[in-house]
């Protein structure tokens, strides 16, 4: 059986995603290894018949019926009065401008910033679910809101704690 | 004692009660900036046990909470820490060899948590957190489990 | 009527210029050229009508909000396309962590069971009329989980680069690789008839 690692090889040299090295040493395992062989032909007929047969879907609405719900809601955004942003983020795009474009320096304004102007709680600078930041590349992170049980939710993927 | 001392005694009573506001009053001031926290590391499964049986199970109340929102069976604490932080600075809490907290008391009831895993930071969430509010950071673990990360309020 | 026959007949770089500029006359027939492919890329990922729906509608009104956005780095199509996969993702984020994930599943993304599938020979010459191909296709697609469905749809269809989709799925490289590695070998097993109980 072909092991993991060499089985995703053989997969990255069909999707043109290895480096030449990689790619020259699994020529030499298609050439003299069957099993490898067999894996590697099934994944590019895969390829191939779905690269040449991806499934049509229409749209199950009329064409007025769909766009009628698209247009409504953009002249309900239409009539909304629109929202000018509070002096405090007029002030930080003051800062972001002066300053150089580095994120750190970016973070470093805001926190200047709000020591400096102290919104208070109904400052948009701190809403709840505001404010939030993973700073690791391969980690991502949504927040939602229980109003019933009071509780915000932070919830983070692809890391672990214990 | 003569009816003169009474008065006398009155007043020093008086003072003394005076002096005792008098100093108390600046530290009971400042202690209206503090924040008392806690901060509980929990473990989501559905399993019937854990692999550890220090943990005990979660008290039923947050139980009750954590269960209207997500899908886990059971829940467990690891651990909990209950810690005071004054206004403007940071506490740092560890809630297992892989897993710190660290809660910066901004003043207002506001906070900026900061989620640590194995040293390094996962997730820094700013929230304001009265009474009866839980904030809880939160994951995937093995084996379709999940950890919570629930900070809360405190009474002292 | 007659701005209607004008736009139906008008050349898309005319037409996206024409809604640039708030004719909303001219984004609504470009709405029409779009809206089945979009659609089809948001049900491919999310397999449900109404979320599909939903998602797509959602799409179009961003889309007009960042028109000028729109400089032709790519075409109109591919630039739609990616609004709406972004929803979808955001849409599979926000529901993903309260739903079943079943041990299988990580299991599989774990790079156990696929491990266990016999290697399968896809026949090349049967007959199969093309509609009927695309129907079981999609129909083995549905039964992928919506990991490895969305790196499958986002690297064979949308034709990302495997940065690419671990970009936009949120999770590693190696992680887009086995999960593409195991969607593809449960597709194939699938679509040659092989059962799911047949292998474990």
């Amino acid at each position: 059986m072909t092991d993991l690692p060499t089985a995703l090889k053989l997969q990255a040299h069909l999707d043109g995603e290895l480096a030449p090295d990689d790619a020259r040493e699994v020529v030499s395992l298609l050439q003299r290894d069957t099993e490898v062989r067999a894996l590697f032909d099934e994944l590019k007929s895969t390829r191939r018949l779905l690269a040449a047969n991806e499934p049509e879907i229409s749209l199950p609405e009329s064409r007025e019926f769909y766009w009628s719900k698209i247009r409504r809601e953009l002249e309900r955004l239409d009539r909304e009065p629109p929202v000018r942003p509070p002096q405090a983020w007029g002030i930080l795009r003051w800062l972001r401008l002066a300053l150089p474009a580095c994120a750190v320096l970016v973070l470093v304004a805001v926190m200047l910033h709000r020591s400096a102007f102290a919104p208070g709680p109904g400052s948009p600078l701190f809403a709840v679910g505001d404010e939030i930041e993973t700073p690791l590349e391969e980690l991502n992170s949504f927040t939602f809101r229980s109003e019933s049980a009071r509780m915000t939710v932070v919830w983070v993927s692809d890391t672990f704690v214990n | 004692m003569s009816l003169n001392h009474r008065p006398r005694s009155l007043l020093h009573g008086l003072l003394a009660s005076l002096a005792f506001v008098l100093i108390s009053l600046p530290s009971a001031l400042a202690a209206t900036g503090d924040l008392h926290v806690q901060a509980q590391l929990v473990w989501g499964t559905d399993g019937d046990k854990p692999p550890d049986p220090d943990l005990k199970r979660l008290d039923e109340a947050t139980r009750k909470k954590l269960g209207s929102v997500f899908k886990w069976k059971n829940y467990f604490e690891v651990d909990r820490q209950n810690f005071k932080v004054t206004l403007s600075t940071k506490k740092r809490v560890r809630l297992s060899p892989k897993c710190e907290v660290e809660v910066e008391n901004l003043g207002d009831s506001q906070v900026e948590v900061k989620l640590f895993g194995e040293g390094k930071m996962v997730v820094k969430k700013r929230q304001v957190l009265k009474a009866g509010e839980l904030l809880i950071l939160a994951g995937d673990d093995k084996n379709q489990n999940a950890w919570f990360v629930i900070i809360t309020p405190s009474s002292r | 009527m007659s701005q209607t026959i004008q736009h139906a007949q008008a050349d898309e770089a005319v037409l996206i210029r024409a809604a640039q500029g708030g004719d909303m006359a001219a984004f609504e027939e470009l709405v029409a050229r779009h809206r089945d492919k979009a659609y089809a890329r948001a049900f491919s990922i999310l397999r449900n009508e109404d979320d599909a729906l939903d998602v797509t509608q959602e799409a179009w009104v961003k889309i007009w909000q960042r028109l000028k956005q729109f400089h032709g780095d790519s075409s109109f199509a591919t630039w739609v396309t990616r609004i709406v996969i972004n929803l979808c993702l955001d849409q599979l984020r926000k529901q993903k962590r309260l739903q079943a994930e079943s041990i299988e599943q990580l299991d599989e993304d774990a790079g156990g069971v696929e491990r266990l599938m016999p290697v399968v020979t896809l026949n090349p010459t049967e007959r199969l009329e093309r509609s009927e191909l695309r129907r079981r296709i999609d129909e083995a697609m549905a039964k992928l989980s919506v990991e490895h469905r969305t790196a499958l749809v986002l690297h064979e269809f949308e034709e990302l680069e495997y940065k690419e989709v671990a970009r936009r799925m949120g999770c590693s490289i190696g992680t887009v690789m086995s999960r593409l590695f195991y969607a593809r070998r449960k597709l194939a097993a699938l679509l040659a008839g092989l059962k799911r109980e047949e292998f474990i």
